[in-house]
């Protein structure tokens, strides 16, 4: 699965991938963060640019890219659809639908195509994040910024163990197929759909159970907290390259206050 | 030394089942105990108990006479290891090193000491280089050896074994036998474990409790309880393959022997000195 190969994918060696994983982290979320904020198009898409730019040179693969990004501009196309048509006062043009005309507004397409990019550019860099990192080390990483322990310990339960239900997902589902279960009228594919939807649940009820009592058996109680786990300190050369880093996105906030 | 007790333990799940019934129980120090029955005899409810994840119903369960009750958990926890039948429900962290300090954070041993204590345990069940891989990526064999060493690693007094040979392939049991052993012989760890791979207990049990409807059947000495074939066969078992095959063949009176060999190797001894007479 996508995100089992990404896990491997992220300790291949390039320059970004070498990079400390704390370090990655922050950069990269602070860029999300900047990139939603941005009110400039133009600095939006060159960040966006960078981004593309840093998968390519890290030599990752476009493909699994691609696919993270479809249902993100699936969704950003009809905020640009439904701005442009209701958002401005400056008509550009219009639209005749026979019984219905519709003016396009300039502020409207200009908003709408903000977000757009503001979409892209945060998917791709989010993207870029868990393809370079390891998801262990970016919880860890949330857990030294004090984001609260049982959400990250939660997230960790689910990458964990998101691979398990769909593997039995997928094994339900094949043997639905060799009874004859494809190809059947809708309303039983959703029926079976639905079936295994209930299964997975209950067999996730079962095993957490279980998990828990594994976790008693290792000395687990309600007041554990897990610390962070992290070997050694981070580079000065990846500090420095952080830095940088964070001095360029410094630099596009600021372009983006006072206006390039 | 006594290191596990049950003196006279029932256990009635909430929906009524009656799981566990008057059971007498004792594991010795250096001991390796198997607990042998079919499925549903009670095993895995009876393992579920040693270290407090269940109460008795009546009876009392002691570990180093230590009674297993709430503020005792802690102790008991980390003297019993338990290893339970699917290593996914064992291992659920993100790496194998993080699942092997889980145990070692929770006792609230230094970092330094966690590090040193991951790679020694790794290197013991032969998975040096694995730290950082993710459970998931891992064989069926791998998960169990890992899930055995995050129990190792809290350097138990007693490991309990719920069905350890369940899901693995000829290699991957022989390997685990012999991992087994050597923990026992080597780290003098008492080995406890529930199993109805007849096969595998002759080479990992001095002692076996034969279990069936939630209550102990007989007991004995590895040799003792086999020789009882009927015994064996009212509880839903069955001899080891190369017993089975020796009692055949005595039985039409082709091999001449009092003794029912348990393993290859003593059966190859036996019909060795059959042919050398």
């Amino acid at each position: 699965m996508e995100l089992a190969a990404v896990n491997e994918t992220g300790r291949r060696e390039s320059f970004f991938l070498r990079l400390d994983g704390r370090v990655k982290t922050v950069v990269l979320l602070a860029s999300v963060f900047i990139a939603v904020i941005l009110r400039h198009w133009y600095l939006v898409a060159g960040l966006w640019l960078a981004t593309l730019l840093l998968f390519a040179a890290s030599g990752l693969p476009w493909s699994g890219l691609l696919r993270r990004l479809l249902i993100p501009f699936g969704v950003a196309w009809l905020v640009l659809v439904n701005l442009l048509f209701t958002q401005g006062h400056t008509v550009m043009g219009r639209v005749n639908l026979h019984f219905w005309v519709l003016p396009v507004y300039r502020e409207g397409m200009y908003m709408g195509f903000l977000i757009m990019l503001r979409i892209m550019a945060a998917v791709s860099l989010g993207t870029l994040l868990s393809f370079t990192t390891p998801m262990p080390e970016i919880l860890a990483t949330l857990r030294i910024l004090k984001l609260p322990g049982l959400i990250i310990d939660l997230a960790e339960m689910i990458y964990r163990y998101i691979l398990l239900v769909e593997e039995t997902a997928v094994t339900m589902r094949r043997a639905q197929l060799s009874r004859g279960g494809g190809g059947t009228p809708w309303y039983r594919q959703a029926r079976d759909v639905g079936t295994i939807a209930g299964n997975v649940l209950i067999k996730a009820l079962d095993r957490s159970v279980r998990i828990y009592k594994a976790m008693l058996s290792r000395g687990y109680d309600e007041n554990t907290v897990l610390p962070p786990f992290f070997a050694g300190k981070i580079p000065s050369r990846d500090l420095l390259r952080g830095a940088l880093m964070g001095l360029v996105l410094l630099a596009l906030l600021a372009g983006d206050f006072f206006r390039f | 030394m006594e290191l596990i007790r049950l003196d006279k333990v029932s256990f009635t799940y909430p929906n009524g089942t009656a799981a566990l019934q008057e059971i007498d129980f004792c594991v010795y120090a250096g001991e390796r105990v198997a607990v042998l029955g079919a499925n549903g005899a009670g095993k895995s409810t009876l393992f579920q108990l040693f270290n407090g994840l269940l109460q008795p119903s009546t009876g009392r369960v002691l570990v180093k006479d230590l009674p297993v009750e709430k503020n005792n958990y802690k102790e008991i926890r980390r003297m019993v290891g338990m290893v339970f039948q699917d290593p996914d429900d064992q291992l659920f962290s993100a790496s194998v090193r993080q699942e092997i300090s889980y145990g070692l954070l929770n006792l609230g041993l230094p970092r330094e000491s966690i590090e040193q204590t991951v790679q020694q345990t790794l290197q013991l069940v032969g998975l040096e280089g694995y730290e950082d891989r993710s459970p998931y990526n891992l064989s069926g064999g791998e998960k169990k050896r890992v899930a055995l060493a995050s129990v190792l690693a809290m350097k138990p007094e007693v490991l309990v074994l719920d069905e350890p040979t369940a899901a693995l392939d000829p290699r991957g049991v022989a390997q685990l036998v012999d991992l087994l052993n050597e923990i026992n012989r080597r780290l003098h760890i008492t080995l406890v474990f529930a199993t109805h791979d007849v096969d595998v207990v002759p080479l990992l049990a001095d002692r076996v409790y034969v279990m069936n409807r939630g209550r102990i059947v007989y007991s004995g000495d590895t040799g003792e309880v086999f020789s009882r074939v009927g015994l064996i066969r009212e509880n839903n078992l069955r001899l080891p393959r190369v017993a089975h095959l020796v009692e055949l063949l005595r039985r039409d009176g082709k091999l001449e022997t009092n003794t029912l060999p348990l393993t290859i190797g003593r059966a190859r001894k036996t019909i060795l000195n059959v042919f050398a007479r």
